[in-house]
């Protein structure tokens, strides 16, 4: 089944966000890779990824080391075979640079990661009800 | 009889034709001839005393029926050179020729005794003259020397030698006199005293003897030129008849002979050298001549003496604006290099005062520089605003009556009557401003307070200390002139300031440069520590949620207490970390100004606030509704908010208010803000627990808290620092006023707008 792609390079924030996760009653399973080059490696199932199925929606972090989140999402933006599909960054970053610089490059929508807690869970809660209820992601068989 | 003189005739002093009197001075002949027939044309009423004929009888003749034969021939071939010695009807004369009016006009001077006896020619008395001038060291000694030698020569009580200022007024500078005689050594005289006419006259003919101020003067005959229709012009005569104006003049001064002698400098009248004997004393045509030759070298002299003070003076000149321009500026203000160099400042130009408006120092609050004796800032900053509004041409300005073209200074003619402006840059108004005071106050007038006038009823004005007061009258509220080298030394300071300030311009912008680089690094610091600190924080607090989840049942109360302190500490660097990153961010923002309903605006904030407010049961009170100012309302809204909430924070006894206000224009303000020349003064005042007096301003420093970090809702302590920096972008001012236990009231203004 095609997956939720993860890309975050801090454990807690990918562990709070798998917990959650796994309460919310989620379609699709979720992956997660710890940095950009990772992530480059899964979409264009390269070395260990290749066998891998492309996923429905990538959740994607903005600052990582190495090639960070904005390198990521011009790549995958940049190539007809992947834009279609939907990223959403998921990041601290309040900048207004970055905000704006996200949705120039082709960002679906931008969540600022909240504090950990209610609001971490409401903002999961969200991304959830619209992504996986509201909306129709592409390539993904319809819900039973 | 000689005429009388009245009043009126004083004023037209000035545009009398002293060169067509008609008439002569007795001690010679005039006979004026046609050059081609050698008819005689017009002759001096006295010539028969000479030629042993009247005019009726010599009118029309040949000039060789009158005069011995080879006698014209001579002074013909004399001509050039000067006077010809000649004897005519057994009397040895000086005989001079020259033209005038078509005619030639022959002047014959008999001899004294004393002069047919010497042999002396003029070149020896030049040789006698000049010597003296050899040894003469620097202009004042070269002058002395030239008085005392032509004084020997000519025998006069008194020589002088007087100079003309720019206004033509005169000063004694040299003076040679016989033991007994006045001296008016040092002193000036009003430039009406020598007209400008008769200071043409002293130009192109630079020799003048009045050998007997009580001669009645001696008619021409005819008195008219048939074509003209006017006396033959005497401009070229060495026998001219003298106004009586002057005559009364030299009379009332005691003088009985007067002689004088043009000093010029680049074909300009420099000065004259002035004789008067107290006795009627005449001159030979052999010694005024002699003089002559001494003036033309003594004018030489001069000239060559003024050159080397004017480039002493220029290379003075340059040494100053080369202190100015020392590259060593950067630390110092150009106001403050200029301070240190004063005294050079003001000699520049010769005034008694500088002033400087330039760079910090400009704009209608600052404080202009001031040096030596000039009007108060205040006066000055009033006149710089007079000059900004003129039309400056080459953005210099001067005048020797200031009071006249500006009214406000009129009083100061003490300190003001001349200014001397330049302006150092068109687009903003920085001037450097010369002083001098009036110049009645600063020189010695001429006239003997000690000499009784002379009895002559109806003729008191003329008394020369009449004269002088009357003078005197006229400098009052003016300054000496200024000369083409004042402003040409005025333009090349302007010149070299305007190097200097753009070179500290240019410094301030390097530094701007810099300063904006490291605030650029200083950001990406800021962004860097607050992103990764923030990183790890956020994981310390997931994980203890987890923790509380996962095994929060088998943690006990002890461990849940501590996970949660945990947490609250985490939490609250987390907290500590967004403040310092937005407190760093505010040196770069940019407002956005629009004009805002400070009402609208508080209501939203007390919305905000309202569960807040009302868990701790705290009225708000808005005795009146706010006004609209202008600020960046996201801005000025976070103020209020902090400031609000501190309010309502800080209270311990019942009952709980913030009250928001503002004091408007004209209202009466609180003591606390007496100092506040902004027309809106916005305040929250609460009756909490108050600030002692030594917190009033560190409470704004950032992360500075007086309190436990847990009291009062635990803030960071950044919310001031934030606050204040926000009020201070828009050019306001926020402070306290507060006492322990007696409540604390917060001011703050907003600036006038964002600047152009």
């Amino acid at each position: 089944m095609k997956p939720l792609l993860l890309v975050e390079d801090s454990d807690p924030d990918a562990e709070a966000l798998m917990r959650i996760a796994k309460r919310l009653p989620l379609p699709v399973p979720v992956v997660r890779v710890r940095d950009g080059e990772s992530a480059l490696d899964y979409l264009y199932r390269r070395g260990a990824y290749a066998d891998v199925e492309r996923p429905v929606l990538i959740l994607l972090d903005l600052h990582m080391p190495g090639i960070n989140g904005r390198q990521v999402l011009a790549t995958l933006k940049a190539d007809p075979d992947l834009r279609a599909i939907p990223v959403i960054i998921f990041s601290s970053s309040v900048e207004e640079g970055d905000v704006e610089g996200a949705y120039a490059d082709g960002a679906n929508s931008y969540l600022f990661k909240p504090e950990v807690g209610p609001q971490l869970q409401a903002t999961a809660e969200a991304l959830h009800a619209f992504w996986f209820r509201a909306a129709r992601l592409p390539e993904q068989e319809p819900e039973a | 009889m000689s005429p009388s003189v009245s009043d009126a005739d004083l004023s037209v002093c000035d545009r009398e034709p002293i060169h067509l009197l008609g008439g002569i001075q007795p001690r010679g002949v005039l006979v004026a001839f046609r050059g081609d027939t050698e008819a005689v044309a017009v002759v001096s009423a006295n010539v028969q005393a000479l030629l042993g004929a009247g005019p009726d009888a010599l009118l029309g003749k040949p000039l060789s029926g009158v005069l011995p034969r080879g006698l014209l021939a001579r002074v013909e071939a004399g001509k050039g050179p000067g006077p010809v010695t000649v004897e005519v009807s057994g009397q040895r004369c000086s005989a001079l020729l020259h033209d005038s009016d078509g005619l030639r006009v022959l002047e014959l001077e008999p001899l004294a005794d004393e002069d047919v006896g010497s042999d002396e020619t003029a070149l020896s008395a030049v040789q006698r003259l000049a010597s003296p001038l050899a040894r003469a060291k620097g202009t004042v000694a070269l002058l002395q020397e030239a008085a005392d030698a032509v004084r020997e020569l000519i025998g006069y009580d008194r020589v002088m030698v007087y100079r003309f200022h720019a206004d033509f007024h005169g000063e004694v500078v040299a003076e040679s006199v016989r033991e007994g005689v006045d001296a008016f050594m040092g002193l000036h005289y009003p430039a009406s005293d020598i007209p400008a006419q008769a200071r043409a006259l002293y130009t192109r003919n630079p020799v003048r003897l009045i050998a007997d101020v009580d001669a009645k003067a001696v008619a021409l005959v005819p008195p008219v030129l048939p074509g003209p229709q006017r006396p033959l012009d005497l401009s070229g005569s060495a026998l001219r008849g003298v106004s009586e104006i002057h005559l009364e003049y030299l009379r009332n001064m005691g003088v009985g002979a007067s002689f004088s002698v043009s000093l010029l400098k680049d074909g300009q009248l420099w000065g004259l050298m002035a004789c008067h004997h107290l006795a009627p004393r005449t001159v030979s045509a052999a010694r005024r001549q002699a003089c002559e030759v001494l003036a033309r070298l003594l004018s030489l002299q001069l000239s060559a003496e003024e050159r080397s003070l004017e480039s002493a003076a220029q290379a003075r000149h340059a040494a100053l604006l080369n202190a100015l321009v020392l590259p060593n500026l950067g630390e110092r203000s150009p106001a403050k290099a200029l301070e240190a160099h004063a005294p050079l400042l003001k000699e520049l130009t010769g005034a008694h005062g500088v002033a400087l408006v330039l760079g910090a120092s400009a704009g209608p609050e600052a404080s202009p520089l001031l040096l030596g004796t000039t009007p108060s800032a205040e006066e000055v900053r009033a006149l710089v605003a007079w000059l900004s509004a003129r039309e400056l041409p080459d953005e210099a300005f001067h005048v020797d009556r200031l009071g006249d073209v500006y009214p406000p200074l009129a009083s100061r003619a003490d300190v003001a009557a001349g200014l001397l402006a330049v302006r150092l840059d068109p687009s903003v108004p920085h001037f450097a401003l010369w002083f001098r005071p009036e110049v009645a106050r600063t020189v010695a007038w001429a006239g003997n307070p000690n000499k009784p006038v002379r009895p002559e009823p109806g003729h008191a004005r003329l008394r020369p200390r009449a004269s002088f007061d009357v003078w005197r009258e006229e400098m009052k509220g003016a300054s000496t002139p200024w000369s083409a080298q004042d402003l040409e030394a005025a333009r090349a300071l302007k010149g070299a300031l305007v190097g200097v300030v753009l070179r500290h311009a240019e410094e301030l912008a390097r530094l701007s440069r810099e300063l904006a680089r490291s605030n650029a690094e200083l950001d990406a610091f800021g962004g860097t520590v607050a992103h990764d600190l923030k990183e790890p924080l956020r994981g310390i607090l997931q994980y203890s949620s987890f923790l509380q989840e996962d095994f929060g049942p088998a943690l006990g109360p002890d461990g849940l207490g501590q996970l949660e302190a945990l947490g609250w500490l985490a939490k609250r660097t987390y907290e500590l970390l967004d403040n310092l990153f937005e407190y760093s961010r505010l040196g770069r923002l940019e407002l956005s100004w629009e004009e805002t309903d400070q009402q609208t605006l508080v209501e939203d904030v007390l919305k905000t606030l309202g569960a807040r407010l009302q868990e701790g049961r705290v009225e708000v009170r808005l005795p009146r509704r706010l006004p609209t100012l202008a600020c960046d309302s996201i801005r000025i809204r976070q103020v209020w908010a902090n400031l609000i909430s501190n309010a309502a924070k800080y209270q311990t006894a019942e009952p709980r208010w913030v009250e928001v206000g503002f004091v408007g224009p004209d209202e009466a303000r609180p003591e606390a803000a007496r100092h506040v020349t902004a027309p809106y003064l916005f305040y929250v005042k609460d009756p909490g627990i108050g600030i002692a007096p030594q917190f009033h301003e560190a409470i704004f420093e950032l992360f500075r808290r007086l309190h436990p970090a847990q009291a009062y809702g635990g803030g960071t302590g950044a919310g001031l620092a934030i606050a204040r920096r926000l009020v201070s972008l828009h050019g306001g001012a926020l402070w306290v006023d507060s006492a322990l236990g007696q409540g604390s009231t917060f001011f703050f203004t907003l600036g006038e707008g964002p600047r152009p």
